[in-house]
């Protein structure tokens, strides 16, 4: 997967807790035995990450499949 | 079966594949999650030639091939004593979360008349009330997401705050992961209950993001 910046297609999110916008910060994503770096947009004060919809049904679902069938 | 509807008084004719040709709707063999484009196809084959009301005796069958254009009875449903054949069922299968619902109702019915079991006591997200539109129930469908898993979502964020808000449209977006799935909801606080706009999925684990019982 690459190391890219995954913000949402649309909308201006913040974080609801904190009220304060969100930046990029880098996120680990691991799954059978893999990790990955990405980009997500993140809330500075509590650290809360979001992932897309496009990102997670999309590039994450296919490498999922792959390792899984690896 | 064939002889049980005949003793009943039923006229049976024979489907043009039949015995060992029939066509199965696959679901034992949980074909329509594995491959649900051509469990659809084969599904929508075996309709075609079903031109008479059908009656199977596989519970997955029923569910699949019965809509309210071809009607399919389950074979029980003519022998079970609340059921004539005047009110048969024979209209579309349960959605995922309805069959799920049905199973706990059968489940809770047995604690209480059959074993004489104290039922588990509720789960404080069942109070959760969702509300979608069908373009959205059937998104869940094909994901294979049930309204358990959003209630549990919408229930964590609301407690512990653990969402993010869309400052154009006033959407709240919230993750958490349960077991070993992420379920992610958008939705909007509707009256009394909660509007779900879209939901996903990953198993891929992802730092930052929340899980069950651990608000960080």
């Amino acid at each position: 997967m690459s190391q890219g910046f995954y913000p949402p297609e649309s909308g201006t999110w913040s974080c609801m807790a904190c009220h304060c916008p969100l930046e990029e910060k880098a996120a680990s994503i691991t799954y059978l035995e893999s990790s990955f770096h990405v980009t997500l947009l993140t809330c500075p004060q509590c650290g809360l990450v979001l992932v897309p919809e496009h990102l997670s049904m999309g590039k994450m679902f296919e490498v999922e499949k792959l390792l899984e069938d690896k | 079966m064939r002889s049980l509807l005949t003793r009943i008084g039923c006229t049976i004719e024979e489907l043009e594949l039949s015995g060992s040709l029939a066509e199965c709707c696959g679901f034992g063999g949980l074909q329509s999650t594995a491959n649900p484009e051509l469990s659809d196809d084969i599904v929508a084959k075996r309709q075609s030639r079903l031109n008479l009301p059908a009656v199977a005796y596989c519970a997955m069958c029923r569910d699949r091939l019965g809509n309210e254009t071809t009607h399919v009875t389950h074979l029980l449903d003519f022998f079970l004593p609340l059921n004539t054949p005047d009110n048969l069922y024979r209209g579309t299968g349960p959605n995922l979360s309805e069959r799920r619902e049905n199973r706990a109702r059968l489940k809770k019915e047995l604690e209480e008349e059959i074993w004489h079991t104290a039922p588990a006591p509720g789960e404080p997200y069942e109070s959760i009330h969702l509300v979608m539109d069908e373009e959205v129930r059937s998104l869940l469908e094909q994901r294979r997401i049930l309204d358990i898993d959003l209630q549990r979502v919408i229930y964590h964020a609301e407690t512990y705050k653990r969402a993010f808000i869309n400052q154009d449209n006033g959407h709240i977006l919230a993750g958490l992961r349960p077991v070993r799935v992420t379920y992610w909801v958008e939705y909007s606080k509707e009256n009394d209950g909660f509007r779900v706009h879209s939901a996903y999925t990953h198993r891929m684990l992802v730092t930052g993001t929340d899980s069950l019982g651990d608000p960080a």
